[in-house]
This record gives C-alpha cells, structure tokens and sequence, in this order.
C-alpha cells in the first residue's frame, strides 16, 4: 500500500490520479505499448501491476522523481514598469530563451549564456501598470499628455533612466502614482500586456524539454512595506486569458486577503488552479508572517486556513536577501548570519528594529505557525520552501561566476562593484550593489517537465531552495530509518518506501518511537564539494515556548565534533585574488540517518535539511578579478552557497 | 509590434551620429578661413533648450538673470570642452573612448536589422547550421556508480570485476554505491543527461555502443557502469518548424557580419603597427 500513498502524493488533482499511473505502468512496458491503455484499465490489473516486484525493469526507480527541476519562480522584464526603467529591454520570450538555454544578448549589449539550461520558468512581471512601460518608452500620446508622464519620458531619453526609475518606484510604493497615467487593470493596454505574456509562455512551453509557467506578481508595498506574492498559474493560456492579473491599485487590493479571493474566484471561473509564494518577508518591516493581527484585523480561523490553502510555498532566498534566519533570531547559529538584508524596508524609508525581525523570517515564522495553529487549528506558516531569483534583467543569470545583476544597471561592469543600490538620506538606509545576491534558484521533485507535474509538486511542497548552485537533495522523514538505510544503493527507494519526503507530515508517533530521517544530498556536478547536512528542528513545548536547534547530521573531510558538539570548520580553498578554489576539501555526496534525540511525542514540531557548501569566490571576487577593480572595504568575496529544504512536520495528536 | 525595435531609437542615434560627424568635420575639415574654429555660437535654438531643461526641473521659465546664469554655464562649458578636445584629454580617457565605440556600434548595429530575411536566405542559413536547429539525440541508459570517495584506488579495479559480472548477466541492482543519482535515465536529451551527471559523462555516453554493459565511464562523482538501452537519432529542423528561431539567429548572424564588415574596412583604412608584446623576445 506504500507505493499507493506515493501516488496518492503524486496525484495531487484528480486528472492526475490516472495518468500518474499509466505512466507507471507504461515504464514497465515495452516501447509503444503503453498507447490506449487508460481506457481499458481496470482496477484489478492495476492492483496486479503495483504488486508487481521493481527488479526486472530498468526504469523500475521511476515510480517517484528521479531527478529535482530546476528553474526560476520569479523573473521581471521590461513588461515590469521599475525593470523597463531600469534600462531592462528584454521582454518575456527573450526571457524564456535565455532560461532555455540560448545565447543572448542583454540589455546592455552583452552577449550571455547560461552555464545549462534551467528546467522551467515563470515570467513574474508587476501586475499593477503592466504594459506602462513600454508604452512610456515608446512615449504614446497619452502618457505625455500627462506632466509626471512626459517628464520621465524626458528623463529616460535623456539617459536618466536610473532616476526616473528610482523615482517611478518610489511613487508607486507611497501611493503618488499619478492617477491619469495608471493602467488600470480594466484598460486595454494592460490586458494586451498580459495576453503577450501569456502568448510568450505558451510559445516557450515544450513539455518534457521546458516548462514556461504563466505568471504574475501582485506587489503589495504600502509605505514601502513588501508584502510581494507571486501567482503561478497550472493552466496553459485558454484558462489564464480568462482573467487579468489582480493588482493592489483599484480595482485591486494591497490586502493579501483580497489576493487570496482573487484566487479563490479564478479556480471557481474557470476550473483551473493557481499557488501564491510570498518573498522579501525581511523587507515587510515586521510584517510578512503576523501573529495577533493583520491589516487592522485580528487573526482568526477564517485568515489562517485561507493563507495555509493558498500560499504553499515561501521563497527563501534571492538577490536581495536570504531570509531562513537572522542572527538576532538565532544566536547559537553559526550560519545564519548570511546574505542579509536588514537595514529597512524595500524603499529603505523605514529603518529595521530588531523587533521586527520575528515576523519576517522563515525560521521564526515556521515557529509562530505552530503556536497559531494550536489556537486556531491550522498552520497558517506550514509552507515549503524555494528561492528564486528576482531578476529584473529578464536573466535568471544566477551563478557567482556568470551573475548579471538585480537590475540592468547592475548587468557586468567595471562599476557595479562600487555603485549604490539604496540610498535613503532621511533614515540613513544605504544598500551597495555589492550587498545583491547571485541568488537563488527553485529545485522541485516532480516526475516530469510539465506544467501540471511540476505544479502539483510545488503544491505539495516537495521543493528546496537553493542560493544558485544545483545541487541534488534528499529528505525523507519517518519512523523507522535505521543507520542501515545510508548504505541502501538507492536512497530514494528506501525514503519513499518507509517514509514521506519534503514537505510532508508525520503524525501518529508509534509507542517509543523518535522520528527519524534519512538525508542525501549531492554536489552540483561542476560546483564546489559539500561541508555539512545540518538538520533544523523547531518545536512548542508544553507551556507554549518556542524553541529551535540545529543539529550537524553528516558531513565531509576527517573532522569529529568538539566536546561542546560543535562540528570544526571545513576551511576554505579560495583563492580570492584569482577566484578560483579547489574540491580537495568537504564531500561530493553526504548520505546519513538522524534520529532526533530530543523528542516529545506531545510537542509539534518541524524539521528541515539545510546543506552547505564548502567556500568559494562569491560574484564580487570575480568582479574584481575580471575587470581588475578594487571593491569597497567591507565587501564580502567568499559564499557557503547552501540549500534549504522544505519541513517535514510532526502533529501530535488531539 | 517588437518592443526592442522602438526602444532601440534609430532615428535619436542617427541624429547623434549626425551631430558627430558634423561636429568632427568641423574641427578637422577644411575650414575657410583661419580662425573659424575657435568661434563659439550659442544659438537661439540652444537657448531655448536650455529653457525647457529649465522648466522641466523648476516648472516655470527662468528669469533675465537666471537665463543668463544658464548661458555663461552653457559658455563656461563648452569653452572647457574645446579646451579639453584641443588638449587631447578625450583620447586617455576610457570613458569616452568606450562611450563613442559604443555609439558608432549601435548606428552599424542597428543599420544591420533593418531587413527582413528571404526564404531563400533562412534556407541557407539552415543548411549551414543544421546542426544548431537539430532535436538533440536522446538517450535511455542504466548505470551502476562506484563511489571514488568509498573506494579510493580500489575503484577501477572494483570497476573491472562488476563489468564483467555484469556482461556475464549479473542484476545491476544488486551493485554500486549509495547515492541520489539516479539508476537510469529514459528517452533523455543528453543535455539533461548532462545537468544530472556533469559533461564528462554525457560526452562518454554519446559514444557507447547500444546494448551491452561498458565502462567504466567517469564523473565528477566516480566511475560508472553503463548500459545504453536505446539511442534515438538526432532530427533535423525544417524551415517550418524552426522559422522564428532561425529568423532570430539570421539577424544576429547579420549584425554580427556588418560589424566585422565594418572593422575591416576600417582596419584597411588606418595603418596599424602592433608593437612586439612587452619582454617577448629579446
């Protein structure tokens, strides 16, 4: 019955149920053989297929994703109105060449190729003033009758698209957009706009080879507050073109409660699904994950079953910050200290305080979502996690040796190391280019390259992030893993079989029982060595305290852990001056079983995988190599590139 | 219509070559009369440019004095330019030389897309890079891997016996090492052969014969033990089938060649002595 619950997993919708396994049974036949079998499926023949033992068939291993996809969840073109003035002059089918594979040419001239291609892609553009932009570059009568609009028209052909961007963003993000020159979700330009980027990804999406996803942004920033979530849809055009995206201008919300009804309406319309993935909690100012009110409105059953069904994922980690932990949050962790971004909010206008920090993190609000499910009986914050890039290039251009940017001023050059990204002279909020992540990237388990596999598996959350490597990672949790499972020659075969994997739940601890997991995690096959698997746990005891411990699970080289149980350093190989470094130290492959040690059957918790690489140059030092530049005091030039897995969590029961 | 064709401005960057030209042909050309260029009009047309910045930054005209303020700038400024030209500033300066490189690649550049392609031209194209348009050959395999961190030097010793066990009809699952990678791979491109076990692999395996085990063939993982099951031919494009693409690769490619048109006329043009490189060859 296990491989049933497999498929059970799979088969998230019900279209799936059947094609889930007549794919199965069609790799366990000869070639050709599998046409018309659907209709004449019984039930007792596919009892008998199941039953069937793997060993004969070599494709026996494909019952459950082989392999993880990876790809980009959050990608801006010139469509964005801040990305067309940035200079961006990509649209979205450029976008999808480039993650396809093809050779192009940026924005700024500069021919640029990925190191392979990516599996899939969601072109992301702002919803609110889609298509403004180019018709504000193409300087259409109607954005020049209006002053603002003709003087940003002035100021992009003057060659000040830098400022008037800056100016565009900060407009939108106080609420003084001018009302005549916003396309209102209602106007024909932006339903055009969106009708191209729909026509763009069905015209990129070739099963099986590429998945291009249908998708928008919704950018709720009231006060320069991010509250940004991305909407990604499962369906192909004929049901996307049915609505136009939701926007935070009129007839939209900056409430994510009115996005999540916006959603609610379009499954209901027209029968197809749509996910949301929220980003940048730590640009919310305290406001990404709340747990007493949201909007003026106590938090109650109604928001947290409403945010649990509609928001499955959260990314993790992207150019402008990684957000898994903060140091203030979580003391005792050595690496959470990473790529952050914790000065202000997204326009800088506000500067952070330490108490806000709680609300923005993932860690933290993976913690809250225990306390608030025990009260309202659902986790609002179980959700998966990824990381993506956030590229206003039309680039998903994310390794530290071929990194092109945030935005198009940030596309190589001698300058870039130096340049300011944010800058606000009132609360002193200063952001440098440097402090831009080449991050990250959405690893997701999913039994093929399509949009319908590759969605239910988001939906399912069997996803990791990762900070721009590709790297392979297993996580499986159950109750009865033992030492010997490590040296199973497949460790897949064994997890699936004996537990549930990433993002999945244990419930019902057996009597004496600990929860136990089996990790695996396999270096990228041209990136650097792996230092350590560490696993996160996070847990409510009985007084409702919160509580978090990272535990070293496995890792490379000859080193034990001290007396106090702290694992030695890796060490580095980076040569900072020539960015280059060398695989002679950490492990190309860690595989292990850990048993928490700790566990309380009566205590909620959730654990997730996080691997970390051994060091290497990060993007500035091959800046700096490349262009022979001298970066600012302070910049940072070595990276422990890493992945984060989404949780697995134990319920306990009552 | 194509957003980059209105973005890229044509008619801006040939008033600015224009202006360039112009400018340089003033300078150097053969000036009537001694003198004539070190005179400095500003215009009435320039005046009022000045204005318009104005009013755009200020929203309102400027006044007498404030007009005359801007002239004197506008003087100050040009007299330090001619000054800088005449000194030769503008030829070490990196900025500038990149900056005017630029913008005589832009005016070929975009002098270079403005046609449109024949049939008869895709169709040449196509033939000359067939190769590029190709569905990639794609591959069904199995393999055994042999850890190199477990087995040290034993590996390719250990290699040997398994393939032999193997050719002699031996399970492939009951061998190999404890990994994530997968056991086999079906009907797959070897590009995404490639992102699962690295190029040295995929390159290994393009060449393996059908049917029986062979190896060992290396990664950046270990050694591995392959049995390719099926090998389905590349297929070639057709106009049809690859036309936006192809369209798309011509204009690059013609971009590409009035470019290097370009550089070599100029390179006929100059006379060039590339000094011997620094310390080569006594």
């Amino acid at each position: 019955m296990r491989f049933f619950q497999i498929l059970g997993a799979i088969a998230v919708s019900g279209i799936a149920a059947t094609n889930g396994l007549v794919s199965v049974l069609a790799q366990q036949l000869p070639e050709g053989s599998s046409v018309g079998i659907s209709s004449s499926l019984s039930e007792e023949q596919a009892e008998r297929a199941q039953k069937r033992p793997p060993v004969y068939s070599p494709y026996a291993d494909r019952s459950f994703p082989t392999r993880p996809f990876f790809g980009d969840t959050h990608l801006h073109t010139a469509y964005s109105m801040d990305a067309g003035a940035f200079g961006a002059r990509l649209d979205p089918r450029d976008a999808y060449r480039f993650a396809s594979g093809e050779q192009i040419n940026s924005s700024t001239g500069q021919p640029v190729k990925l190191s392979r291609p990516l599996d899939f892609l969601v072109v992301a553009d702002h919803s609110d003033n889609m298509g403004f932009f180019p018709d504000l570059f193409a300087g259409k009568a109607n954005v020049l009758a209006d002053p603002i609009g003709k003087k940003w028209y002035e100021m992009i052909k003057g060659g000040k698209g830098n400022d008037a961007a800056i100016e565009i963003i900060i407009a939108f993000s106080q609420n003084k957009f001018p009302k005549d020159l916003f396309y209102s979700s209602t106007s024909l330009a932006y339903k055009n706009a969106w009708q191209e980027t729909i026509d763009a990804a069905e015209e990129y999406y070739k099963p099986g080879t590429f998945t291009a996803f249908i998708g928008y942004e919704w950018t709720s920033n009231t006060g320069g507050n991010n509250l940004h979530r991305n909407v990604i849809f499962r369906d192909n055009g004929d049901r996307a073109s049915q609505v136009v995206p939701f926007t935070v201008y009129p007839p939209g919300s900056d409430n994510p409660v009115h996005l999540w009804e916006w959603m609610a309406a379009y499954e209901q319309k027209t029968g197809g699904n749509v996910l949301a993935i929220a980003h940048n909690g730590n640009l919310s100012n305290g406001i990404m994950f709340p747990v007493e009110e949201a909007f003026g409105k106590k938090l109650d059953k109604e928001y947290v079953e409403t945010r649990a069904k509609w928001e499955r994922l959260y990314e993790t980690t992207q150019t402008k910050g990684t957000g898994e932990a903060h140091p203030f949050l979580s003391p005792n962790d050595e690496f959470a200290d990473f790529e952050l971004w914790d000065k202000g909010n997204l326009d800088g206008s506000v500067a952070k305080t330490n108490d806000m920090l709680e609300f923005e993190y993932a860690r933290s609000a993976l913690k809250s979502g225990l306390k608030l499910e025990k009260q309202f009986g659902t986790n609002p914050y179980a959700f998966g996690l990824i990381g993506s890039s956030d590229a206003h290039t039309g680039l998903a251009a994310m390794e530290e040796d071929n990194f092109f940017g945030k935005t198009t001023p940030q596309e190589p050059s001698p300058e870039r190391i130096t340049a300011t990204f944010v800058a606000n002279q009132q609360t002193g909020v200063k952001v440098m280019d440097w402090e831009v992540g080449a991050s990250g990237y959405a690893a997701v388990w999913a039994e093929e390259n399509s949009r319908a596999s590759i969605w239910d598996a988001m939906q399912r959350k069997e996803t990791y992030a990762t900070t721009g490597p590709r790297m392979m990672v297993r996580f499986f949790g159950g109750w009865d893993f033992v030492e010997s499972d490590a040296g199973e020659r497949l460790p897949a075969a064994v997890g699936y079989g004996k537990g549930v994997p990433m993002g999945g739940e244990l419930a019902q601890a057996p009597e004496g029982k600990s929860p136990t997991f089996l990790v695996a995690a396999l270096k990228d096959p041209i990136g650097a060595n792996l230092d350590r698997y560490q696993i996160v746990k996070g847990w409510m005891d009985a007084n409702g305290e919160l509580h978090e411990k990272v535990y070293d699970v496995a890792w490379g080289g000859d080193r034990a852990p001290d007396a106090n149980g702290k694992l030695p350093s890796v060490g580095s190989t980076v040569d900072v001056e020539n960015a280059s470094w060398s695989n002679t130290i950490g492990a190309p492959e860690l595989i292990a079983v850990w048993k928490d040690p700790d566990f309380d059957p009566a205590q909620s918790a959730f654990y997730y995988g996080r691997v970390i690489e051994i060091p290497t140059p990060r993007w500035t030092a091959y800046d700096a190599k490349r262009f022979g530049v001298k970066p600012p005091e302070g910049t940072r030039m070595t990276i422990q590139e890493r992945a984060y897995t989404s949780p697995i969590w134990y319920k306990p029961e009552g | 219509m194509k957003l980059q064709s209105t973005l890229s401005n044509p008619l801006l960057q040939f008033f600015v070559a224009g202006v360039m030209i112009f400018g340089l042909y003033a300078l150097h050309g053969q000036s009537s009369e001694q003198g004539e260029q070190d005179r400095i009009v500003i215009t009435q047309a320039e005046q009022k440019n000045l204005d318009s910045l104005f009013e755009k930054t200020w929203q309102r005209l400027p006044t007498d004095e404030e007009r005359r303020g801007l002239v004197e700038e506008r003087l100050q400024q040009e007299l330090l330019y001619r000054e800088a030209l005449a000194l030769g500033l503008d030829r070490d300066d990196v900025v500038i030389r990149r900056r005017l490189a630029q913008k005589i690649e832009f005016i070929v550049d975009d002098m270079a897309a403005g046609r449109s392609p024949t049939d008869e031209e895709l169709t040449a194209f196509l033939k000359q890079n067939h190769e590029r348009y190709a569905t990639e050959p794609k591959v069904s395999f199995r393999q055994v891997f042999l850890s190199a961190e477990r087995r040290g030097p034993a590996l390719i010793e250990d290699a040997t016996r398994i393939l032999t066990e193997l050719q002699s009809g031996a399970d492939p699952l009951s061998f190999g090492d404890p990994s994530v990678l997968p056991q086999s791979m079906r009907a797959s491109s070897l590009s995404s052969v490639e992102r699962v076990f690295g190029k040295e692999f995929s390159t290994a395996l393009a060449e393996v014969p059908t049917g029986s085990w062979v190896g060992p063939v290396h990664s950046t993982f270990g050694a591995h033990l392959v049995q390719l099951l099926e090998k389905q031919t590349e297929q070639a494009a057709t106009l049809e089938t690859a036309r936006a693409q192809l369209e798309r690769d011509w204009r690059e490619a013609e971009r590409q060649r009035a470019k290097d048109a370009y550089i070599k006329t100029l390179k006929d043009k100059y006379l060039i002595a590339i000094e011997p490189a620094p310390g080569a060859g006594e």
